[in-house]
Parts: C-alpha cells; structure tokens; sequence
C-alpha cells in the first residue's frame, strides 16, 4: 500500500473521517429541510393562479408586460366593483336570474385569480424601482438558496471534527517525530493536506448540490440566467451577474472558506501540536468575529468565516434612516469588486504561506538544507493570521361553544368592558358590579404602552385573550436591533381565574441574536393586525383585515383560509361559518377542509348559537328568518327590515333598516 | 488537599497558552465594549462645544440629583417652546443656529427629549405605577384568597411587597447601565475560555498515559479527581469575575462616567419589572456572582462529558456544541413567558437580566418561587450532580493499603 493510501486509511477509518462526512451530510440534509420556510408564502400557497400571470410577464418588465399588469389590475377593481352591484340590483330584484348567473360567470373569470394577481402585482411594484436589472420570476426557490447570510454550523463543527486530528493525533502520541525520520516524512504532511483538502472540497461542495437539489426539487430554480438583483436580498446589488452566476460563486466562495478554514486548523495544529489549543482558535477565529463584529467590519477580513457565509459579497447597500434624529446609516456597505479580489488575493497568499510552512516544519531531516534561515516566514503566516484573528403549550381543554365574532358572550356572568379612556379591558361581575382588570398579572400594562389586549374569545369555562407586547433596550438605528414584538395568547379560568399562557410567537423581523440576524420574515405578520380569534383543540384561528389565518397549535403551521373576514365569523368547533363574495351562507369545515354553500341563504348579516342560525334575509327584503345548522327548518321571525343581527343567550338583537334602532326578540318567539 | 488543589490549578491554569487568550478576550472585549458606546450611545459625537455629549454633561449639573417640581418647570420651560415649534415640522433646518445648543432646533429638542424629559417623566411616574401594581397585586391577592387559589394568592402577595414603596426620588445619568445590563458579549468569551481550561483537565493525562500512573500514586484517584474539579471551580469562577470586572470598568470608561450607580435597578426602563430591589451597582455585583455560578455549573457539565473523552477532540466540539445550543435556545427563548425554559437553560445565568429583568414565578409544593431563585437552586444542583458522577465514575486508587495488606495476606496464604 501506497503512503497516500495509508494516510487515506489513517484519516477516514481511524480518525473516523468516513463516519463525520456522513454524519455532517446526513444533519445538513435534515437542516436544510427542517429550517425551510418559504419567503414568500402567498406565492408558494397560489401557487397555480401565481404561474398563470408569470407566464404572460415572465422574464425582463417591457412596455407591454407593465400596460398588461396595469390593464389587469384596473380589470380586477371593475369585476369587484360590478360584482357588488350585480348582487345589489340581482337581490333587489332589478336583474333576473339567467342574468345575474351569466353576467356573474364573465366576473368570476375575471376574479378567478385574483390572489395570484396580487402576488405578481406586489412583485411588479419592486421590479419598477429598477426595470433594468429586475425579472419576473419564481423568487422562493432562489431566496432559500441564495438568501441565507447564515453560518452553517453543521459544516463548521465537521470540519473541526475531521481536520484538528489529522496532525494532532500524531503529536499526541509523538509519532511525528517518527515520521521526520522516515523518507517518505514530508510526503505524509502533503497527503494530508491533499486528503483534508479534498475531504472539505467534497463536503462543501455536496452541500450546495444538496441545498441546489432541495430547492429544486420544493419549489423549482427556473431562469438562472436572470440578474441576481431580481430577488430582494440582492435588490441594491451594484454586481452584474446572473442567479445561476451568484448561486456558483457563492459555491465556490464557500469552498474556498471551508478550506481557508481547514489549513487555518492545520497551521495551529502544527504550531501548537495540542488538540485543545487547535480547536479553540478554530472556533474563536469563526465565533467571535461572528457574534462580535458588524456584518460591513466581517466581509473586509481576511478570514474564514467571510468566505465561509459568502452570500452578502454580492448584496447591496442596507441604509436605513434613525428614528430619532433622521440620519441615514449605513448596516450594511456592499463590497466591491476590487475590495473582494483583495481580501480574495491576500487570503490565498496566507493559505498559501501556510501551507509552505506547515510542509517545512514536516521536512524530515534527510531533506533539510537550510532550516534556521526560513522561520522568518513562519513568523509572517502567524503574524498575519494573528492580525486576522483579532480583526410549545399544552392542550387546551376547550369545551362546545359558539363563536360569532359580531356577537357578545356568556361570560358565565361577567361582562367585558373597555375603558374608554385607556382602552384596558376588565371583567365585570353582572351580580355584584364588580370590575377586575382582565389581564391578571398585576405589572401588565402598566410601565409600557407598548403592552395590549387585542382581542378576546369565550369558551366557559375559559376566555381566552390576545396580548401584544414590544420590549427593546436599543432605540437607535444600528448593526444590532433589539426590538421584539410577541403575541400571546393566555387562557384564563373564570372560576379560579388561574391564568395560562398557551401560545407566544415572536412577530417581527428587526431582531438581531448577539449579533446574528435573526429573521422572523412575514410569515407570522399578520398576527399583528388580527382583530379577533377563535380556537378548537388543535387549531387556533386569527381574523385579520385579509381573512383568516389557521394556526396549528402543535406544528405551528400557518394557512391563510380563504374566507373573506369583512362579516361575521361563526365557529362551532368543527366548522367555520360565513357570508362568501356572493353574501351566501358558507360553512367550512376545519378538520376536512371541505366547503359547503347553503344555496338558499343569501344573507346581508347572521350570527348563530347552538341549535340554529338566524340571519337577516336578502332575497325576502331584509326579513330576519331562522334555521337549523344544516340550513333547513326556515322559521320567520321578524317581518321588520334590518341590517344587522346578533344574539346571546336569551335575545336575538336586530338593528332596524328603518329607524337604525335596535330591536330585541326573545329566542323563544 | 490544599496542596493538591495548588497544584492542579498551577499545572492545569498556569500555562502561557491560557494566559495569551486570557489577555486577547480581554482586550476583545473592551473593543466590543467601545463599539457598544459608538453604535448605541448619541453622546459618542466627540466634545465639540455643540456636540450632544458636551450639550448633555453642561445641562446635567442643573438637573441632577433630587428632582423637584422647579427642575421640572425648567427643563419643561426649556423643551416645550423647542417642541411646539417643531411639531409641524416647518423650522428651520439650519445646523448653525446661534439661539441653539447644538445649532438646530430639531437637535435641540431630541436630546432634551431622550436624555432628559423621557426619563424624568419616567422616573416621575414610576412611583405612581409601582403603586398601581402594588394595588391590583393586593386585590388579586384578596381575589385569590376567596377563591381558594393560594398560590396565586401568595404570589401576589410577594408582588405586592416587592412593588409597595417603589420610587426614583433622584435623576441620573442611566444610559450606561442600560447598555452595560444588556450586554452579553463578554459571556461568549467567558464560556469559550473556560472551555478550552475545562476540556484538557482530564484528557491531557489520558493522552500522555498519566492518568495510569497516577492510580498508583497515594494523591492519586479520587483524590486527584476532587483536586481537579476544585481547581476547575476555582478557575472559571475566577474568569467569570474578571470579565465581569472588566465589562463593568470597560463602560465606564468608554461612556466615561459611572454616574448613576445609586439609582434603582427599576430606573433602567428595561427593568422597569425588575425582580429585586437593590441599587445598579449593587446589581452589578450580584450580576457577576450569578453570572460565575451560571458558568461554574456549565463548565461541571463541560467536565463531565470530557471525562469520557480520550482526547479533547470530541469533548470539545460536544461540549461547544451544547454551549451553542444553550446560547442560541437561551437568546432566542428569553423573550417569552415560560419561566421553566429560562430556569433550566445556564444562559440565563450569563445573560441575568433575563431571569431579573421580570418578575416572573413558579409554584413550587404551592408557594411562588421567582424564577432567578429557582433557576440558581436548579444550576447549582446540576453542578453537584455533575461533581457526584464524576466522583463515582472516577477510578478508585490502585494504591490502596487496606488492599495491599489483603493482598499480602492471600500471597502469604
């Protein structure tokens, strides 16, 4: 057997090299699976109706594309606005029925697409702020593999594992020595160093090919060969080159970083001959600067870790503007070309110094000639490298109720009430007319505005409430911000009033980890601007301006319903109960995702409770009628005109079309 | 013993190599600490006559100390003609107005805003809040009491105590405490040294065979493995002091005043629910204690797992690896409501303000327990577990001379 063979052998079967490359390939698979979260989520969930447009535009936005889009969206606001009175003068008995099908059938082709319109439409806006370098195109793919700025840590504990050992072992158990005499002495530090190398060549380079397959293969990379500038990450990029381009470079800068960092290892190794010293400036050399130091300071150092990140080399300038004094700061400058061939080209020298001095320290003495006289040059690589260096909730027991979220609950004897004022909400006790503050920890509230109630549900014998609350240390605009917005939602038993918070989630994305960007992304936005919730055993369901996101409680997987949440939203538990674009009684069932339309119910408002569902008929002049949940049983029970209907649990409340007043009808009637 | 432990310490700690990085961290950590005070701090402008930080030091002898309704009309008299005439936003924008302290009106009026009538109305109110906390405290006290709920009761019975006579009676310059209680930075740095001192205490003798000859050595064994563990106590309780120390002497010379001290923690608006009531320099102390604690019991579980280990290869990238976990689980946690995540996880020992920023509790057999308290108790436990399984995992001494007697006696037989 060959000396290449036998260092092979030493590395990957005694070193355990073979079980660490598997080891770092099988978690930076599961990684890259697990952290996926898709950047933009209404494009991946209209997936279909998304493509549909893109097709039309895809590609650079030309006269034509942008008259299109703007032709579309004009065409989009006209289908509503004549939907709205279709169904006005249809009910109103103005137009027939064979009319209003026909005329509603042009409309729904128009709409059909709407949500994939508006995705397309939003991208369109950001391609206008620089036609020149900006496509049309599938973005998510390409965002999950190129606009993560994040360290791999996997990659990085793997090479610590798989390069510290390889002169170190011999060190400690002084075969190096040994080695220095034999004649084959310097070609055993050369094969390690090719073996390591190629080792993390090897594992760099299947991660990429495995991250390129796994976007691929989720969402699809198509056109490669648009400008990088075309996904936002890289909006203010100054850099001309395609995705495809940036996807290779990043690549390959990362390569380059992965072995920077291996000869960094092997150079420490050789110099201070101790595991623990090795792997300490190892880490040190990636961690610190990591957690330490702004991203502009990271990318200018010649270092591992710039390399080892890769993506921001090509991104733009970040600027933002200081909320106190309204200075604009720069987070972030973009590194020129020049800038990155020079760190590129100093780097590559010092590997390069390094590697000669790691191969003199192990020239055996049959091939020593002058000795003494080049230490000065080990001295440089230290000299240089030390100046580079030192640059989830349990289950709710929610029982059978009804929720309408136009419509006041039982409380099981108390009222909610808002202080006009200060807009705290408390608990009224209807006997003895005693008030308690809602939120019961007494410090909620009370220091920061910033800490709210933002809406409330009832399922006796819990009442179930939202908080928003914005904590931060930092009010200036820097590298680091330290704002956090959380949502919660607590669980408070009326009879014990016992409290019990059952789901928190971080909202915003301004927040930095000890330095590392720490996105939340838009995923969990809407939870800001929800306005009132319900929830079920395994489900927790937020209305918001743009309808209805499902939340699972267990997996925390989000899916925006699509149900319109401009009228009353109904839930019995397993169903949720609503008007559709056409005003027509819908219910959707959670667990089944299956929708049912009660054809016969076009209502201008409704509400529900257990047994039945009263609503204020649109087909029969605004008379409030009565039925069973499965929409049969129709029961007059007021001839008077109304707008709107709610109930609790005695009285119907109709507020009259007439004289605007609200009417109460007693559910036995 | 003592002898013992001497020596470990001198043979595991004294070494140059500990020394360098020591020293390096150090001077890592004041540049972090001045990068702090220029990204954060608006005073960081330099001391020219109209810079802010000149404009602040020259304002704030007329306002420190006691504050009084005539201080207040004053700074009032001085900040509202500068807001009214700025609300609409049509001033002037000239940056060489003579009239102003900083030669802009819009200037004037923020620095007056965040240094001085933000804070005072903070430390103003506080009183008031703190009061109003302690209020709905006794009547959810009262509340609780009714409904046989007597955890809650006597929970909110220690919040009442804790917020009943709360008060900033005296304005001070609080920013550098705010930055300096937010500061984690220099916990990194403590862990990764006491890392790299922790992993060699057992595996430099394995990988030199010396742990074999030490078995035969009357100090050896047990012996030599409760030698060793005291001296790693001693060693990184030490780190974690010095850092402590000079993070503490770090800000205040970048910020260039530790005025404030005597403030309560509370007057850091981050801390406004703070779990102690205690001064900032006499947090600062506590901080540094907890903080040691925190990582004595880390590097324990550190010591633990390189017991196993032949080399310090795979203790070291395990137990970097369990560090960042806790790191990055303990940061990204701290945030939420769940006590429990912040009691078991050590960062919350390093980043304190986490556990002492709220006042947060736990029932424990019905009585309410903060969670600071609790979250000590749980890491000193885990430390002790940690010395007991390396005291039984530990090889006995094979220089025994109750064995060596029995063992004659059977030769002789």
């Amino acid at each position: 057997m060959s000396g290449f063979m036998y260092e092979v052998k030493k590395i990957m079967l005694c070193q355990r090299g073979l079980f660490y490359i598997a080891l770092v390939l099988l978690f930076g698979t599961v990684w890259t699976v697990l952290s996926d979260n898709p950047v933009d989520i209404a494009m991946e969930q209209y997936k279909n109706e998304y493509e549909w447009y893109l097709e039309k535009v895809n590609g650079y936005c030309t006269e034509e594309s942008s008259l299109y889009l703007e032709q579309e969206a004009e065409r989009i606001a006209k289908a509503k606005e004549r939907q709205n009175s279709l169904l006005e003068n249809y009910y109103d008995g103005k137009i027939s029925e064979s009319e209003y099908k026909k005329e509603s059938r042009e409309i729904e082709k128009v709409l059909e697409r709407q949500n994939g319109f508006e995705v397309i439409y939003q991208q369109y806006l950001y391609i206008c702020e620089n036609v020149g370098n900006r496509c049309f195109l599938q973005t998510n793919g390409w965002m999950g593999l190129l606009g993560k700025g994040t360290l791999n840590f996997i990659l990085f504990l793997g090479i610590l594992l798989i390069v510290t050992p390889v002169f170190c072992s011999e060190y400690s158990c002084q075969m190096d020595t040994l080695i220095l005499t034999a004649r084959e002495g310097r070609k055993s530090a050369l094969y390690k160093l090719l073996i390591t190398t190629t080792v993390v060549l090897f594992l760099s380079l299947c991660i990429s090919l495995i991250e390129y397959g796994f976007y691929r293969f989720k969402y699809g990379l198509p056109d490669g060969d648009y400008p990088i500038q075309s996904i936002r990450y890289f909006a203010d990029s100054s850099k001309s080159m395609s995705l495809l381009e940036g996807y290779v470079w990043i690549g390959l800068l990362r390569m380059f970083g992965g072995v920077f960092l291996t000869i960094l290892l092997m150079f420490i190794s050789v110099l201070a001959k101790k595991y623990a010293v090795t792997l300490l400036s190892g880490a040190v050399s990636v961690i610190i600067p990591y957690i330490g130091l702004s991203k502009t300071s990271i990318y200018r150092l010649p270092l591992p870790l710039p390399f080892l990140l890769g993506t921001d080399f090509f991104a733009g300038d970040i600027v933002m503007s200081d909320a106190l004094t309204g200075d604009e700061k720069i987070i972030f400058a973009e590194v020129g070309t020049v800038t990155l061939l020079t760190l590129l080209f100093v780097s590559v020298l010092l590997c390069t110094l390094a590697v000669v001095w790691i191969l003199r320290r192990n020239s055996n003495r049959w091939l020593m000639r002058s000795g003494q006289k080049k230490r000065g040059a080990a001295f440089v690589v230290m000299f240089g490298l030390a100046l580079a260096v030192t640059g989830c909730a349990g289950r709710g027991k929610t029982g059978s109720v009804v929720y309408n979220s136009s419509a006041g609950y039982d409380c099981m004897g108390y009222e909610i009430i808002r202080d006009a004022g200060n807009f705290d909400y408390s608990l009224k006790n209807t006997s003895t007319g005693k008030t308690y503050p809602l939120a019961r920890s007494p410090m909620f509230g009370v220091f920061s505005d910033e800490e709210e109630i933002c809406a409330y549900y009832v399922c006796p014998p819990y009442l179930y409430y939202t908080t928003s609350v914005m904590e931060s240390y930092v009010n200036r605009v820097g590298n680091y911000n330290s704002n956090i917005t959380k949502v919660s939602v607590v669980e408070l038993n009326l009879n014990t009033f016992e409290e019990k918070t059952i789901f928190e989630q971080m909202t915003n994305s301004g927040r930095s980890l000890l330095g590392i960007d720490y996105e939340t992304g838009d995923k969990w936005k809407f939870l800001d601007f929800h306005h009132a919730f319900f929830l079920n055993d395994d489900n927790l369901f937020f209305i918001g301006n743009n309808g209805i996101t499902k939340v699972n409680r267990y997996t925390r997987k989000t899916v925006k319903l699509d149900i319109p949440a401009n009228g009353n939203i109904s839930f019995d538990g397993e169903s949720i109960f609503y008007k559709n674009e056409q005003g027509v009684l819908t219910r959707y069932d959670v667990s089944s995702n299956e929708t049912y339309t009660y054809e016969n119910i076009v209502a201008y408002d409704f509400c529900m409770d257990e047994q039945s569902i009263y609503y204020v008929s649109r087909t029969d002049g605004g008379g409030l009628y009565s039925c069973g949940k499965d929409g049969n049983n129709k029961e007059l029970i007021s001839h008077i005109p109304a707008m709107s209907v709610t109930c609790d649990t005695g009285n119907i409340y109709v507020l009259s079309k007439e004289s605007g007043e609200e009417i109460a009808l007693p559910k036995s009637h | 013993m003592t002898r013992l432990i001497k020596y470990e310490f001198y043979k595991l700690f004294c070494k140059r190599s500990i020394l360098v990085v020591l020293i390096l961290f150090s001077v890592v950590n004041l540049f972090k600490i001045n990068s702090e005070f220029h990204s954060y701090s608006y005073l960081a402008d330099g001391n020219d006559s109209r810079s802010w930080n000149s404009v602040y030091w020259q304002l704030y002898e007329d306002y420190r100390g006691e504050i009084t309704a005539e201080k207040i009309n004053h700074l009032l008299s001085i900040y509202q003609p500068l807001a009214d005439a700025t609300a609409d936003m049509t001033a002037s924008t000239a940056k060489d107005n003579p009239d102003m302290m900083t030669g802009n009106i819009y200037s004037d009026r923020n620095i007056l805003e965040k240094y001085y009538v933000e804070p005072m109305e903070y430390f103003y109110h506080y009183r008031t809040y703190a009061l109003q906390v302690a209020e709905r405290a006794k009547e959810n006290a009262d509340v609780y009491k009714e409904r046989g709920q007597t955890y809650e009761a006597r929970k909110n019975s220690v919040i009442y105590h804790l917020y009943s006579g709360r008060g900033i009676k005296a304005f001070a310059y609080e920013e550098m405490y705010n930055y300096y209680l937010n500061y984690d930075f220099s916990g990194i740095l403590v862990l990764l040294l006491c890392l790299y001192g922790v992993v060699s205490t057992f595996v430099c003798e394995k990988e030199t065979q010396m742990d074999m000859l030490l078995l035969t050595n009357p100090g050896g064994g047990k012996k030599t493995t409760f030698a060793k563990i005291t001296a790693v106590s001693l060693f990184v309780t030490s780190v974690a002091i010095w850092f402590s120390v000079v993070d503490y002497i770090g800000f205040v010379y970048f910020f260039g005043t530790a005025e404030g001290g005597n403030l309560p923690l509370y007057a850091v608006s981050n801390f406004s629910t703070a779990a102690v009531n205690c001064n900032l320099w006499q947090y600062a102390i506590l901080s540094a204690v907890i903080r040691a604690v925190g990582v004595w019991t880390m590097s324990m579980v550190f010591l633990l797992i390189s017991l196993f280990g032949r080399n310090a290869l795979v203790p070291f990238v395990a137990d970097f690896g369990a560090a960042l976990c806790f790191i990055i689980t303990g940061a990204s946690q701290s945030c939420f409501s769940n006590a429990w995540l912040k009691i078991i996880n050590p960062y919350s020992l390093l980043a304190n303000r986490i556990l002492f920023g709220k006042t947060e509790f736990i029932g424990f057999a019905g009585y309410p327990v903060q969670s600071f308290q609790a979250a000590i108790i749980f890491a000193i436990t885990v430390g002790v577990v940690s010395i007991t399984a390396m005291m039984m995992l530990s090889k006995r001494n094979s220089y025994c001379r109750e064995r060596r007697i029995k063992c004659l006696d059977l030769c002789t037989k």
